[in-house]
């Protein structure tokens, strides 16, 4: 078996060295986000500022990376969260990933801060720390032409530099947003990271992958979700289902409709602002929208940017959606904090809390204001720190639309109450993903789970969040877990009995779903074409005896080390919370369930996960896990 | 009266943006497109999502309130 091959880089002293990966932490943590979490636990002193210099950044791949197999080519940041304090990753899909595995190396962890702003170099097999200061205040486009074009870049704006609290880290076009991974390079005077390699990835049983990965590709594409849907609307083509589910987030999360939806939705999208669809490397499902902006054909805004700066601020000029999208991408600071922070401020203004020159439906001087907020320039430096921080100083905590200081994605929760536990429980703050993606099952998608209920929903969050840990660990994009759903419910609609059976289904099986946690990984010894297919993708390409029982136990460990990190860092089960106007305030008047029923569900939640009421993992479930 | 809007490849195959038509229920609705753009359609309209007066419905068996307007959309995802 091939262990991955990590390299520790202590800025400080300019020094690297080989960091070794044993055989069982690599059997056991598999590699991205959750080797990330476990080694960051290892390395990383609790309390330590993530700005500090005695802070840890690793930038990892997946053993998929690089193999061919696809939606293959995202790679990882982990880091301490600069805007919650417990753990961060954040998945990209730029060539970084790619080309640091095909210069030699499956991770690398940078310890220490540069003496100058520098940029790290990683040409087959070599490592080196060169100066960058010429590249200050450069912005992330400009940063990363100082490189021949087939490299592989990592690269910071001004944001970065300047440690915009959710300042982003960009390859190519695509960006490692959340949590402040762009930031904690700033904070270590890294400018940019530049890979280039020639070697191939390996993987153990070539003669079996080839001919699965075939059949896989083939059903993504035959899947109406992968196949269709994704590469004619992209994610924005979400925004009309959102809208009509009552989840479409709507001047700053105080309604789920947006009356100019239409404006904004993924169809207008592609009528009127589409030139083309394209993807990341190796991946046949290709959701990328390409735009016009300024003269120039450029990365289209996502499904969450739609939202954030479309309905959320009261806007619905997607022109302007595509171009505020871009200028952020260039100045480095991630859509959805930066949105989310603006749309809080907004409030602020309109309930005459604080002025912070910003007000709902008002577009004309953002692009102004997001330039001076990456500058950190007078009063917009408060912007750069985030709705939490800013509900601190200015009030109005009941409305910061946040969970653990980072802001929630383009889902308004009231009306899928799950994806509202998967907020509060996401180890990284208010993450969609991380949350376990239940606006899928409850309001978006072709099922129609109750999407008040609380019946059901721990024992479906859990299930979704170890799952997309382990997929996103392995290596692939998460939009192959899409396929989960059989295509043959989209073929009868979700008002066809069927799909309401299975829906009710979904619900019903709670029953089963909390033992299967502590049957696994025997209880399910096989593969799942249909719905893991990464499980035995995974096992041909490492050699490794893999089932999709194993897979989603890894994913469970994994989750697990992210809470024990978040605990030993001081986030506890108060801090698995809500603003109370998605708690307490029905969205809707007339339907007074149309409020995330938290307290009903964290206890549940807390039992299926094998934690203590206090949300602490239990001596049993972490012995079960092999966590130390 | 109620007002019919179809989006994206749904708007192709009928061949039209928006119509009026008279129809009580969401029944009736697939009723007309059935009957008037064929099965194909009809499959297309059911299998995506239909939203009355912009909130999304999940029966057949919904009655449409006069001058209301029915839309027809993809599912999609994200992330
Ligand atoms: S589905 Fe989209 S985000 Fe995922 S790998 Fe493909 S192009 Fe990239």
């Amino acid at each position: 078996m091939r262990l991955p091959n990590y390299a520790y880089i202590d800025l400080s002293t300019g020094t690297v060295k080989d960091y070794p990966i044993s055989k069982e932490l690599f059997t056991q943590y598999m590699g991205g986000k959750i080797l990330g979490a476990k080694l960051l636990y290892d390395l990383l002193p609790a309390g330590t500022d993530p700005l500090a210099p005695e802070s840890i950044v690793i930038i990892n791949t997946g053993p998929a990376n690089g193999t061919g197999a696809p939606s293959s080519s995202r790679f990882n940041m982990s880091f301490k969260n600069v805007l919650t304090g417990g753990i961060a990753s954040a998945n990209c899909g730029g060539r970084f990933g790619v080309m640091m595995k095909k210069a030699g190396y499956d991770g690398i962890i940078l310890a220490g801060k540069a003496p100058i702003l520098s940029a790290i170099e990683i040409v087959d097999g070599a490592i080196s720390i060169r100066d960058a200061s010429a590249y200050a205040g450069m912005d992330s486009e400009e940063t990363q032409e100082q490189w021949v074009r087939h490299w592989g870049k990592l690269v910071i704006g001004p944001a970065g530099e300047n440690l915009v609290r959710y300042a982003c880290a960009v390859s190519g076009e695509r960006v490692a947003g959340r949590c402040g991974a762009g930031a904690v390079l700033g904070a270590k005077n890294i400018k940019a990271i530049a890979a280039y390699g020639t070697q191939k990835a390996e993987v153990q049983n070539r003669e079996k992958f080839d001919p699965y990965v075939k059949k896989w590709v083939k059903f993504l594409k035959s899947h109406p979700m992968t196949g269709k849907s994704l590469p004619l609307y992209g994610t924005a083509g979400l925004v009309s289902s959102a809208n009509a589910s009552g989840v479409l987030p709507t001047r700053n999360f105080q309604k789920g409709r947006f009356e100019h939806h239409r404006h904004i939705s993924g169809e207008t999208f592609a009528e009127q602002h589409l030139t083309r669809n394209s993807g990341c490397v190796s991946c046949p499902i290709r959701c990328e929208r390409r735009v016009m902006v300024n003269g120039k054909e450029v990365k289209g805004a996502e499904f969450e940017t739609v939202g954030l700066f479309g309905s959320n601020i009261e806007n619905h000029d997607l022109a302007w959606i595509n171009e505020i999208n871009y200028h952020a991408d260039l100045l480095g600071m991630d859509t959805i904090s930066l949105a989310g922070t603006l749309a809080f401020a907004m409030e602020l203004q309109e309930k005459g809390m604080a002025d912070l020159g910003v007000s709902f439906g008002d577009k004309d001087n953002l692009l102004d204001v997001i330039e001076k907020i990456a500058r950190r320039e007078g009063i917009y430096g408060d912007l750069a720190n985030g709705s939490k921080w800013l509900a601190e100083k200015y009030g109005g905590t009941e409305f910061a639309i946040h969970a653990k200081g980072l802001e929630l994605a383009a889902y308004e929760p009231r009306n899928s109450v799950g994806m509202g536990l998967g907020y509060a429980t996401s180890n990284r703050g208010g993450c969609h993903l991380n949350g376990g993606y239940l606006a899928l099952l409850e309001s978006i998608g072709v099922l129609t789970l109750d999407k008040h209920t609380p019946k059901g929903k721990p024992e479906l969050c859990v299930m979704f969040q170890n799952l997309m840990e382990a997929v996103s660990a392995a290596g692939f994009c998460l939009f192959t877990t899409h396929t989960a759903v059989p295509a043959g419910l989209f073929k009868l609609g979700s008002m066809h009995r069927m799909t309401k059976f299975v829906s009710k289904a979904l619900i019903g099986s709670r029953f089963l779903l909390r033992p299967l946690w502590w049957c696994l990984p025997w209880l399910l010894p096989v593969n799942l074409m249909h719905l893991i297919p990464h499980s035995k993708a995974y096992g041909l390409m490492t050699g490794q005896r893999m089932t999709a029982g194993k897979f989603l136990q890894i994913g469970e460990r994994g989750f697990n080390i992210e809470r024990m990190f978040n605990l030993r860092e001081g986030l506890t089960a108060v801090d698995d919370a809500l603003p109370t106007r998605l708690t307490d305030v029905p969205q809707e008047a007339d339907v007074p369930e149309s409020v995330v029923p938290l307290a009903a569900m964290l206890p549940r939640y807390y039992k299926v996960r094998g934690w203590d009421k206090n949300g602490v993992p239990k001596p049993r479930k972490l012995k079960q896990l092999g966590v130390r | 009266m109620v007002k019919l809007v179809y989006h994206g490849e749904l708007r192709h195959v009928v061949g039209v943006a928006e119509e009026d038509i008279d129809a009580d229920t969401i029944k009736d609705v697939f009723r007309h497109i059935s009957d008037t753009y064929g099965k194909e359609a009809c499959g297309m309209a059911k299998s995506g999502l239909v939203a009355l007066n912009e909130k999304r419905v999940t029966g057949v068996s919904v009655r449409i309130p006069a001058g209301s307007v029915v839309g027809f959309y993809s599912f999609c995802s994200g992330g």
